[in-house]
């Protein structure tokens, strides 16, 4: 019996949508980080066909303009001496490889399975009234139509679905076989060999699901699986388009696999489940009647060896098919690796030396390099997604220029502590964003607190104390290049990744690992045609059992219209109260607009094009909103769009809470692929040798016009005045 | 005189520790007791202020036992009539040192140039109705500029290893005036005005600026008092009082649930057109002011003026003082005297009992000692941050954070006492300005 195991890296990886069918692969450096040999720093996606060569602004777009889509790449590694209890961090292992050795045998090929669902419009809501995330999943109190109840889950979407009635969205119920063959998009599991992944193996409508079959031994086709795309027959109109394809997977010849995301579709249906173009957008987050072509589900992999033998890899990792990085060298401050070990540090005993029995250990010294300086480096780099005056541009960049030894002040009077006790405190305290859900503001996570206020006494050293193997480091890397902190819902993943039940509690298994996602191995051998396959699946804090399509749909519906409306908002909750126009000038309520998710989301940018322009040679030109194309110019009160109802206006409105977006929330699902990517200069093409290479521009913007506001320095507030776009 | 130092800084250093901790100090025997003091004897001006030379103020005898709300804007009454008093043909204010005057070298400065058009942190600019930007200026006076060039504060090096704790010492004032440039044909007789020389506007960075090196200068400009900002320390009170001033017809106050969308006066005042409604009042202009003709020095667009608090907020002891005392003040002072035409916006300061200046310190994190005009700001000093929750009082700018919007090359500077002065923040960070000639 073998002692080496093996894990596939990334736990979970990401694939981001595209308008084009060609693609990149994701980054695998983290953002922002410096890396060696070049001043590019991390985060730039990598040239397919390459290891690891990073895409220049050439790569964008394909040759008819289309954004090209993010794969994201998996890898198997073997732990050939890890013993039988795994712990955290493993043995630096080695990527197994075709014509790699493993205890002997040579891998002369490795079958991979997938599997991508979409299960968004039968989930329950982020309920962007109640704004209280993760907790709206333990027992709590919820009234409709006057009548008040105890439930454990937020209403669910689609209530009224297949119904003559208005249905209880708290009493639904989310198993129903009509909910789950109609609201699910379930492509079904895809097998590929890499010893013939020349073509691509698509999730779509009018292929038939195929998985490794451990009882033959190799790929099964099965025409009985129930593959679903609901409201497929239809025409195109207005941003409404049929959704019958979800992805590909493809092989690099070295045994690799690549999985591709959906085009960046949305497509509207009826309560009958037809498509229906007509249906209106009406809220940011939870948007009934409508799907999208985002998807997550599990990778599985098995070695086959030269001697005929095959090893399955026990252990599964994830895929999620998301929005696209448009900022993909600017790290968040937290990002969703923080959120994530902080389950684990804290939830799971993950490093007893950093925090046990409920408590950051005092004699625990942090790496300045690992621990510490993403958090300044992030700070840093705000700047580039922003409008930050440049008396804040000054003291953020500032961050980054501070090294081990203790700060030359007390920074962490200038840090909101993350124990709840300043979540409503504005300026001075960072990270001055938006916070999670029910929180006004940001804060980092506890133990990026606890690194910042070690080095802040003088307690850090330089050098790593988590030394990662090349697979584990791929599991994080992938992790600290998306959006934490603020789940409401967040663009990558949400809140999920704070409950323990998401996780396999298995983890201490080598054969598992840490950040393993608790997915139930399916048996696609019972899949009928009549019976939907995959059911309601993981309820957060409740039910661990995740499927398919179970991560993705807690997130927006589309994800378009959250993408479209997080620029910058009031504080919610507002530490004065609602917002009216009676409160206004109260000074009670803070009137200030902050940023969403500014390193996920753009907000305001400077160009390459402005800076080529610019008559003071290299200096950084005025900015522009990333979203800047014809509707994005601020309306305020503006009527509910078609198809919503008409008592659904703001509460309260004004001009300056509405830059930087389309006011129609239907316009950004035509124009989400002419946002301009971020990055930096020496990674465009044309960049002067001469300008500074810790530039951070905008480029390959498909908006020829700016019709949106004027960029003004932040302090905004609400009842600013708005001024025409940069001639 | 060593071991009195050390006691200081123990003092200092218990100071901080109360602070940190925001609690109340147990054994205090400073305390306010304001409300019953409002309600039965109105808040008033001496009589012995008026009629002959107003009293020279004594910050070193600042009530320390029972002191009320009442005090502290009596003092700031004090000595704003006390600056503005007329000593060998100027009001006594023009013989204060220049904020220059902190450099050995320019120790005596007293050459009161117009040389501010930014306003602090919004950046803005005011533009008066004939197009003209708002000058200030900023002034010290000896007890001041003395600590400073005493300590050698002006040396960034020296102020970076500056004791955190030390304050600035009972006396010490600094003056911030601004100044509307009168117009030929403009009736200014209710305002003070003067002879000015201004520096004049350019093109930096694309937008009107008076630039840091080398500004054109214009002489002998007719300009008029419009706002007027008087900080000092006062025995008890090293976070200062900050008071401030203003010309009574500079700007209409916004009523109570003022409609962003409702006007806020129907009548014209110096800042403001009639009937422009309150969303259109008070917007910053960074980024957008610009030039109509540069040899007029005339810029655009008009800047729109409306106070959001009324006396600055703060309780209804605080609001009734500052009502009564400017109503008794204006009864009082001599009807010939342009000063009757200007009030007390408001005054803030620490109530002591529940926390003192210490390192570090932020009013946006903890605010619980701050007390009187709670939101004071001056239409024609902070016209724009007035809106800006963060920014809407003195001490949101005037802390003892530390500074880390430092150039770089520049040693962060740690949070401290003394960083309560801009005077020697912008010294610190923007290096030695050199005055200009007279």
């Amino acid at each position: 019996m073998s002692n080496t195991t093996l894990r596939i890296h990334p736990a979970i990886g990401m694939a981001r949508v595209g308008n084009s069918k060609e693609y990149y692969l994701g980054p695998e450096t983290m953002a922002a980080q410096p890396q060696e040999g070049t001043v590019i720093t991390g985060g730039l996606p990598i040239k397919p066909g390459t290891d690891s060569t990073t895409i220049t602004s050439a790569d964008l777009r394909d040759s008819d303009g289309r954004l090209k889509r993010q794969a994201a790449r998996f890898k198997i590694f073997q732990y050939p001496e890890e013993g039988d209890v795994y712990s955290y961090p493993a043995p630096a292992g080695k990527e197994v490889l075709i014509g790699s050795m493993i205890d002997g045998k040579k891998v002369i090929d490795i079958i991979w399975t997938t599997h991508l669902a979409n299960k968004k419009a039968n989930c329950w809501e982020i309920d962007e009234d109640a704004n209280q995330g993760i907790a709206l999943y333990k027992e709590h109190e919820a009234t409709y139509d006057g009548q008040t109840f105890q439930v454990k889950t937020p209403p669910l979407r689609n209530p009224d679905f297949a119904s003559e009635e208005k249905q209880n969205p708290y009493k639904v119920n989310a198993s129903d076989p009509i909910r789950l063959s109609k609201l699910i998009i379930d492509a079904g599991p895809r097998a590929i060999k890499a010893s013939e992944g020349t073509s691509a193996v698509p999730f779509d409508k009018n292929s038939i699901a195929s998985y490794y079959d451990s009882v033959s031994e190799g790929i099964l086709i099965n025409e009985k699986y129930p593959i679903q795309f609901p409201a497929s027959e239809g025409i195109s109109s207005d941003g409404s388009d049929p959704i019958s394809y979800l992805g590909e997977l493809r092989t690099e010849p070295n045994g690799r696999l690549l999985v591709l995301g959906g085009h960046g579709l949305a497509c509207a249906f009826d309560d009958k489940g037809n498509f229906d173009a007509t249906q209106g957008l009406c809220k940011d987050v939870d948007n009934n009647n409508w799907l999208d072509d985002t998807s997550d589900g599990p990778v599985t992999a098995v070695v086959v060896f030269e001697d005929g033998t095959k090893q399955p890899i026990e252990g599964s990792a994830w895929v999620v098919a998301t929005d696209p990085a448009y900022a993909p060298q600017t790290l968040n401050v937290v990002s969703l690796w923080d959120d994530m070990y902080n389950t684990w540090l804290e939830k799971f005993n993950l490093q007893p030396d950093v925090y046990a029995n409920g408590n950051y250990i005092a004699s625990y010294i942090p790496s300045f390099k690992e621990d510490v300086f993403p958090t300044l480096n992030a700070a840093h780099m705000q700047m580039w997604n922003t409008n930050l005056p440049e008396q804040a541009i000054s003291a953020h960049q500032r961050m980054k220029s501070l090294t081990l030894s203790k700060p030359g002040f007390d920074i962490m009077q200038f840090i909101r502590n993350p124990d709840g006790s300043q979540e409503d405190v504005g300026a001075p305290l960072m990270p001055l964003s938006l916070g999670d859900a029910a929180k006004s503001f940001l804060t980092l996570s506890p133990q990026q607190y606890f690194f910042l206020k070690q080095w802040n006494e003088g307690k850090c050293k330089q050098e790593t104390n988590t030394p990662l193997g090349e697979g584990e480091l791929l599991d994080k890397t992938i992790l600290v290049n998306c959006l934490g902190g603020r789940f409401s819902p967040g663009i990558d993943l949400t809140f999920i990744v704070r409950d323990p039940l998401f996780y396999n509690s298995d983890w201490k298994n080598p054969a598992i690992g840490a950040f393993r996602v608790n997915y139930q191995p399916q048996n696609y051998n019972t899949a009928t045609t009549e019976t939907p396959f995959l059911g309601v699946g993981y309820i957060p804090l409740q039910s661990g059992n995740v499927e398919p399509g179970d991560l993705c749909k807690f997130m927006a519906i589309p994800w378009h219209t959250d993408y479209n409306s997080c620029a910058t908002h009031t504080p919610d909750p507002n530490p004065g109260g609602k917002l009216n126009k009676e409160n206004l000038y109260s000074g009670d309520v803070n009137t200030t607009l902050f940023w969403s998710w500014p390193a996920q989301r753009p907000v305001a940018v400077y160009t390459f094009e402005d800076l080529m322009a610019n008559t003071d040679i290299g200096k950084l030109p005025e900015q522009r909103y990333s979203l800047r194309g014809k509707g994005t110019g601020a309306v305020e009160n503006m009527p509910p769009p078609p198809g919503c109802p008409m008592h659904n206006p703001k509460p309260f409105d004004m001009k300056a809470m509405n830059v930087g977006r389309y006011q129609n929330r239907r316009d950004f699902l035509t124009k989400w692929m002419d946002i301009g990517i971020i990055m930096q200069g020496p990674a465009i093409e044309g960049y002067p040798s001469d300008f500074d290479t810790d530039y951070f521009l905008e480029v390959e913007s498909g908006f020829i016009t700016d019709e949106s506001n004027k960029v003004i320095f932040w302090p905004n507030v609400v009842d600013d005045e708005v001024y025409p776009p940069k001639d | 005189m060593k071991t009195c130092k050390v006691t200081i800084l123990l003092i200092c250093a218990f100071m901080f520790f109360i602070a940190c901790k925001d609690q109340p100090k147990k054994d205090s025997k400073i305390k306010e007791d304001t409300k019953e003091m409002a309600v039965n004897i109105p808040c008033s001006a001496p009589s012995d202020w008026f009629g002959g030379s107003i009293p020279v103020p004594a910050p070193e005898k600042f009530p320390q036992i029972d002191v009320t709300n009442c005090d502290f804007h009596q003092i700031s009454w004090q000595y704003f009539l006390w600056l503005t008093e007329e000593v060998n043909g100027t009001p006594r204010f023009e013989s204060l040192y220049t904020d220059k005057a902190i450099l050995p070298e320019f120790k005596d400065d007293q050459y009161h140039i117009l040389d501010l058009i930014e306003q602090a942190l919004s950046k803005g600019i005011l533009i008066d109705k004939n197009n003209r930007a708002v000058y200030g200026n900023i002034m010290i006076n000896e007890i001041y500029r003395d600590y400073i060039l005493d300590n050698k504060l002006y040396d960034p090096e020296t102020m970076n290893g500056f004791d955190p704790t030390a304050d600035f010492p009972v006396g010490a004032l600094s003056a911030k005036a601004t100044w509307k440039i009168v117009q030929p044909d403009e009736d200014a007789s209710n305002l003070y005005t003067k002879k000015a020389d201004i520096e004049l506007l350019t093109l930096v960075d694309g937008f009107p600026r008076v630039p840091k090196n080398n500004p054109k200068i214009q002489k002998n400009v007719e300009v008029a008092l419009v706002g007027f900002h008087i900080a000092v320390v006062v025995e008890g009170h090293s976070e200062f009082i900050w008071a401030s001033f203003e010309f009574k017809d500079n700007a209409p106050n916004f009523a109570a649930n003022q409609d962003p969308n409702g006007i806020v006066s129907d009548k014209d005042w110096l800042f403001y057109d009639a009937n422009t409604i309150a969303r259109q009042t008070n917007n910053d202009n960074v980024g957008i002011a610009k030039f109509i003709d540069e040899n007029a020095q005339t810029v655009s667009p008009v800047t729109q003026v409306a106070r959001q608090y009324i006396n600055g907020g703060g309780d209804e002891t605080n609001q009734k003082n500052i009502t009564n005392l400017n109503e008794n003040v204006a009864s009082q002072i001599s009807a010939q005297s342009v000063w009757r035409n200007y009030f007390e916006v408001g005054a803030v300061w620490f109530n002591t009992s529940k926390g003192t200046l210490a390192p570090n310190w932020n009013p946006n994190v903890v605010d619980s000692m701050v007390t009187g005009s709670i939101k004071l700001s001056n239409a024609t000093i902070e016209t724009f941050t007035q809106k800006v929750r963060s920014q809407n009082q003195c001490f949101s700018c005037h802390n003892s954070n530390a500074m880390t919007n430092v150039p770089t090359g520049m040693k962060l500077l740690g949070g401290k006492n003394i960083n309560l002065s801009h005077i020697l923040l912008n010294n610190y960070n923007d290096g030695k300005e050199i005055p200009l000639p007279n």
